[in-house]
C-alpha cells in the first residue's frame, strides 16, 4: 500500500517527455568528448549526469594521456600498440588498440589546441613522462610516453571538454539519475527513463541513439580507489536490457591502500625503502619474494598482504590490515620525497608516516570490462549470425565499455586516451547513424513502464534491511571472495554469497519516502546496479581457470591461450556466462602473437 | 495542496548538500561527505553558508586547500577548511 504505481495510475501520460537526436548518459571524459563531437557536427544533444558535469571520476586522473609524441624520446605508435597488447596479457582486441594508438597523437595535438595546459619542455614541446609498461622498439628500453598537465590531467581535460560542450550548445540535464534504457521489441534502443534527483520526478528521454558512459565500478569492493559515484550504473542497465557484460573479472588492484578509506599509496614509498609489516612486526614480504621482497610485483604483495590478514597475522582491532613502516627513512627523506603522502596520512587518519607506520590493504582501482562494444563505440553481442552484431542505437565508451584496449590488465595512461579516443569515435558514428536514421521510432510504452516499476518499487513502506547495511555486506563479501585472492572455493563460495545478497534485495526499504533530492532512493538504485555488476564479476572470475593479467588464480598460476585466449560474457537474467574470440587481427600490420609476459 | 514544514525543508537543504559533496575524488567525498553528514548541522549559519560556498569550487581546487597544498585565495573560507582537516583527522 502507499505504492506510487506510475504506470497504473495514468501517470505515464503525464511524465515529462523531451526528444534528442542523441543522449549521452554520464558526463566524464569519455561521454563529454562524444557529446562534443555530435554538438559540433549540429546535432541535437543531451547529456544526462547525476552529478554535476565537472564532478565525474575523470578528475581523480592524474597521471596523464599516452601518445607516442617522440618528445623526449624515440617512439612510435607501433611500439605503443605493442606494449597495449602486452600489458594486457594479449586479451584485448588488437584492431581497437591499434586504432587508439595510431590516432593518440592526433587526440593529444587536439587537446591541446582546445587549451589543455600540458608541461612543456624547454624547447616548448609537451613534456612527456615514463610509466610502467612502456618501451621503445617492441620491449626494448624504457619509453616516455605520457603527457600530462602537472597532476591535473584529468582534472583540466574534463573541464577543457565541459567548456567546449557548453560553447557548442549540448543540452545538458545536471543531476539527473538515469533509471533505464527504451528498448523496442526488435531490439532498437530508443533512449532512456531518467528521474530528475531535484523533484523525484521521472522523466522520459527519446532519442535516436543512446551512449553510455556512467564510468567504471569500484564501489563493488570494500576498500577501492575510487569515487563514490562510481556505482556502474551503465553496466547495470545494459544487464537489465538483456546485454550481456565482458571480461569482468578483470579488476585492477594496487597493494597500497589505505585501510579502511581506499586511498592509493603509491609505490614510491616502498621504492624508497619502505617495507610491509604484520602485527607480529615481521618484515612478511621476505617470506612470500626473498628476492625482492617489498618490490615484488603487485599481485604478489596483495596476495601477500591479503594471506596475513586471512591467517590472523593481520593488525588492528580487527585484524584486517597491515602496516607499511616508513619511519626509519627519516624526517627529511619522507618530506622531501613522499610529500604527497605524509599530507594524505595527516589529513585522513591523523598520524604523521615519519614516526607512525600506515595501515595499509589491497584497493580495487580500475575496471577492465564492461558493456562490448567495437572499437566505433557500437554495443555488440552475439545475437544470431556472428559474435558481435550491434544494438542500433545503442553505444558505450570509456571505463563502462570494453572495446576492449586494456584487455586482462591496463597501462598507467591509457585510460584517459581510451575515453577520449573512443568516446569521439562513437561520436562520428552516430553522426553517420543519425543521417540513416533521421526519424525518431515509435516509443515502446512497456519498456517504459518496466523501468518506472523500478523506481516505484522504493516506495514500499514498512520494515526491512537498510541500503547501507546490505552495500557495506556486497563490498566486504567481495573483497573477502573475489578480490586479490581467488581460488575455486573461494570464488564459488563468493558467488553463492552475492546470489543471496541479491535474494535479500526486494526485502531492502528506505525510511525516507520524500521526493524532493531524496538521495536515499538514489543510493537504493545504485545499490541494484552494485548488485548486478558484482554478480557479474564474480561468476565471469570463478569461471576463468587461469591466471590473466588483473585475474590472478592461485589455484591456476599460469596463462592458458589454449583454453582461455577469449572474452567473457555474462547475462543477467540466466547468470549465464557465454565466450567470444579476442580479436587478434589489427588494422593494418602484423598481429602480435601470445608471448610470455616478462618485464 | 500540500505544505512542507520547516524541519522538511531543513531535511531537503541537508540532502541537497549532501548530493553536493558527491565529487569526482574519494578523497573529496570523504573529507565533505563526512563532515556534511557529522559536523555541519552543529555549525552556526555563518560557518554553514561558508561550506555551502566552498562546495562550489573546482575539485582539484578543494583537494588541495583540504589536503593544505595550496591555500585558498578566499581569506574569509580558511576557518572552514581548518575544521574539515581537523574533523577528518578526529573521525580517522
Amino acid at each position: 500500500m502507499g505504492v506510487t504505481n506510475y504506470a497504473t495510475f495514468g501517470v505515464l501520460m503525464n511524465i515529462r517527455r523531451r526528444k534528442f537526436d542523441s543522449l549521452v548518459i554520464g558526463a566524464g571524459g569519455g561521454g563529454l568528448r562524444a557529446a562534443l563531437q555530435l554538438a559540433q557536427a549540429d546535432a541535437n544533444v543531451a547529456v544526462v549526469s547525476k552529478v554535476f558535469p565537472t564532478r565525474s571520476h575523470t578528475v581523480a586522473a592524474q597521471g596523464g594521456i599516452n601518445a607516442a609524441l617522440a618528445n623526449v624520446l624515440p617512439d612510435n605508435w607501433h611500439w605503443h600498440m605493442y606494449d597495449t597488447i602486452k600489458g594486457s596479457d594479449y586479451l584485448a582486441d588488437q584492431d581497437a588498440v591499434e586504432y587508439m594508438c595510431r590516432t593518440a597523437s592526433k587526440l593529444v595535438y587536439e587537446l591541446e589546441h582546445a587549451g589543455v595546459p600540458f608541461s612543456r619542455l624547454e624547447n616548448g614541446k609537451i613534456y612527456q613522462r615514463p610509466f610502467g609498461g612502456q618501451s621503445q622498439d617492441f620491449g626494448g628500453a624504457q619509453a616516455a610516453r605520457t603527457c600530462a598537465a602537472a597532476d591535473r590531467t584529468g582534472h583540466v581535460l574534463l573541464h577543457t571538454l565541459y567548456q567546449q560542450n557548453i560553447h557548442a550548445k549540448t543540452h545538458f540535464f545536471d543531476e539527473y539519475f538515469a533509471i533505464d534504457l527504451i528498448k523496442d521489441d526488435d531490439g532498437f534502443i530508443l533512449g532512456a527513463v531518467v528521474l530528475e534527483i531535484e523533484t523525484g520526478e521521472p522523466m522520459i528521454i527519446e532519442a535516436k541513439t543512446t551512449l553510455l558512459a556512467t564510468g567504471g565500478v569500484g564501489r563493488i569492493y570494500r576498500t577501492n580507489t575510487n569515487a563514490r559515484i562510481n556505482t556502474g550504473d551503465g553496466m547495470g542497465m545494459a544487464l537489465r536490457a538483456g546485454i550481456p557484460l565482458q571480461d569482468m573479472e578483470f579488476f585492477q588492484f594496487h597493494p597500497t591502500g589505505i585501510a579502511g578509506k581506499g586511498m592509493l599509496i603509491t609505490e614510491g614509498s616502498r621504492g624508497e625503502g619502505g617495507y610491509l609489516l604484520n602485527k607480529h612486526g615481521e618484515r612478511f614480504m621476505e617470506k612470500y619474494a626473498p628476492n625482492a621482497k617489498d618490490l615484488a610485483s603487485r599481485d604478489v604483495v596483495s596476495r601477500a598482504i591479503f594471506t596475513e590478514v586471512k591467517e590472523g597475522r593481520g593488525v588492528g582491532e580487527n585484524g584486517d590490515h597491515v602496516l607499511l613502516k616508513l619511519d626509519h627513512l627519516g624526517a627529511d627523506v619522507v618530506k622531501k620525497r613522499l610529500p604527497g603522502i605524509r599530507d594524505m596520512c595527516l589529513t585522513f587518519l591523523g598520524i604523521d608516516p615519519i614516526d607512525t607506520p600506515i595501515p595499509i590493504y589491497p584497493t580495487a582501482h580500475y575496471t577492465m570490462g564492461g558493456i562490448p562494444t567495437n572499437r566505433h563505440g557500437q554495443v555488440v553481442v552475439p545475437i544470431r549470425h556472428s559474435a558481435e552484431e550491434t544494438i542500433p542505437g545503442l553505444y558505450a565508451a570509456g571505463e563502462c565499455a570494453c572495446v576492449s584496449v586494456h584487455g586482462a590488465n591496463r597501462l598507467g595512461g591509457n585510460s584517459l586516451l581510451d575515453i577520449v579516443v573512443f568516446g569521439r569515435a562513437a561520436g562520428n558514428h552516430i553522426i553517420d547513424f543519425l543521417k540513416d536514421h533521421r526519424y525518431h521510432r515509435p516509443i515502446n510504452e512497456a519498456s517504459i513502464e518496466h523501468a518506472l516499476a523500478r523506481l516505484s518499487r522504493w516506495d514500499q513502506k514498512g520494515d526491512g534491511e537498510s541500503v547501507d547495511g546490505l552495500r557495506s555486506e556486497l563490498q566486504k563479501e567481495m573483497e573477502d571472495h573475489c578480490g586479490v585472492y581467488r581460488t575455486q572455493d573461494i570464488l564459488d563460495e563468493g558467488v553463492k554469497k552475492i546470489q543471496a545478497i541479491q535474494k535479500r534485495l526486494p526485502d531492502v526499504r528506505l525510511t525516507d519516502h520524500s521526493k524532493v533530492f531524496n538521495t536515499a532512493r538514489i543510493e537504493a538504485l545504485e545499490l541494484e546496479n552494485l548488485v548486478e555488476v558484482a554478480l557479474a564479476t564474480v561468476h565471469s572470475a570463478a569461471a576463468r581457470h587461469e591466471s590473466r593479467g588483473a585475474h590472478s588464480r592461485v589455484d591456476f598460476p599460469d596463462r592458458d591461450d589454449k583454453n582461455w585466449l577469449k572474452h567473457t560474457l555474462y547475462y543477467a537474467q540466466e547468470q549465464r556466462l557465454d565466450y567470444k574470440p579476442v580479436r587478434m587481427q589489427p588494422l593494418t600490420v602484423e598481429s602480435f602473437p601470445p608471448k610470455e609476459r616478462v618485464y | 495542496m500540500s505544505t512542507t514544514t520547516v524541519e522538511e525543508k531543513q531535511e531537503q537543504t541537508q540532502q541537497r548538500l549532501r548530493w553536493a559533496c558527491r565529487r569526482g575524488m574519494l578523497e573529496l567525498d570523504i573529507l565533505l561527505g563526512d563532515f556534511a553528514e557529522l559536523v555541519y548541522p552543529q555549525l552556526d549559519r555563518v560557518d554553514q553558508l561558508r561550506f555551502q560556498e566552498l562546495l562550489l569550487f573546482s575539485d582539484q581546487d578543494l583537494l588541495e586547500y583540504c589536503l593544505g597544498k595550496n591555500k585558498i585565495d578566499s581569506p574569509e573560507l580558511e576557518p572552514i577548511i581548518e575544521k574539515i582537516r581537523q574533523a577528518a583527522a578526529n573521525h580517522s
